[in-house]
């Protein structure tokens, strides 16, 4: 089951909430609580108007209120289910917009100047976890060991071949990763808390010191 | 090769910076986030509390229970919406 999650990303999902709402977006990631990230977000509540003191006789009316929320962090204590809506959006550049009105002709777009090939730093196939230490892009923003580089790419992952070895555990992190609670060197967790946190010598891992 | 950036790394990204947060019930809350914990607890700055009802209140620092919390948007509020 949680295998077939994994094949979910990038799909247009539709969420129940515990509250009776409902939100529609792409997948981008999941973790053991089921947390997601979701992309262009859009939140759908079906209120009941009843009958008002003031007009007893009124026909009982669903209102259906819209939101657009964009990029969003949903809590996975709230979900009550997930669909499918509908199918992945492909690859980032299907985003753009495409000359709209004039037939379903999508006029390709043309190939910028990068090359899409191993950088021959990341890891080996079924290696599992990037060396640690690896992966802040020099100047940029300040990653802890092990989470940028490849990790950016999470949207991307449905492009590799077919035959590319499939998650390991569905919902787990990945291992090596941070517990779900959060990164390590992030203070103030609960007692006994998740492993990790002794891989980095004292102050935390070079970027999240000092918080 | 699993979900390569957790859910929880994103909220890690958005320290600092500006997020709103969707409440389970009516309430949301709109402000600078300063940090947050295992509980996805929260520490927000320059608050601004929406409710169902009534104006907007104006907080200055608060510490958000992740019990109650639903969603997330990094940005504040309405950014999606403009």
């Amino acid at each position: 089951m949680a295998h077939k999650q994994g094949k979910m990303i990038n799909y247009r999902m539709r969420v129940t909430m515990n509250d009776s709402r409902q939100l529609t977006g792409t997948l981008l990631a999941f973790d053991k609580h089921m947390n997601l990230v979701l992309a262009d977000t859009e939140e759908f509540r079906r209120t009941k108007r009843k009958a008002t003191k003031s007009n007893p006789n009124a026909p009982t009316t669903e209102v259906e209120e819209k939101r657009t929320l964009g990029l969003i962090i949903l809590r996975g204590m709230t979900i009550v289910s997930l669909s499918v809506e509908g199918p992945p959006t492909e690859t980032p550049a299907s985003r753009l917009p495409v000359g709209s009105g004039a037939g379903q002709s999508q006029t390709p777009i043309t190939p910028g100047p990068g090359v899409a090939r191993p950088a021959g730093r990341g890891l080996p196939i079924g290696m599992g976890q990037p060396p640690s230490g690896f992966g802040a892009p020099p100047g940029g923003m300040p990653a802890p060991p092990g989470f940028g580089g490849p990790g950016l790419q999470g949207p991307m992952r449905t492009n590799l071949p077919p035959g590319m070895p499939a998650p390991p555990t569905g919902f787990g992190a990945p291992p090596g990763s941070f517990p779900a609670g959060g990164p390590p060197g992030f203070q103030g967790g609960p007692p006994g808390g998740p492993m990790g946190r002794g891989q980095y010598p004292p102050g935390g891992p070079p970027g999240f010191g000092g918080r | 090769m699993t979900s390569q950036i957790l859910p929880l790394e994103l909220v890690d990204k958005c320290v600092g910076s500006k997020i709103w947060v969707v409440m389970k019930g009516e309430k949301e809350f709109s402000g600078t986030l300063v940090g947050f914990d295992d509980y996805v607890n929260m520490v927000l700055e320059d608050v601004t509390e929406f409710d169902s009802s009534g104006e907007p209140v104006k907080l200055k620092k608060i510490l958000l229970n992740g019990n109650n919390i639903c969603m997330l948007i990094p940005g504040g509020y309405g950014e999606a919406n403009s």
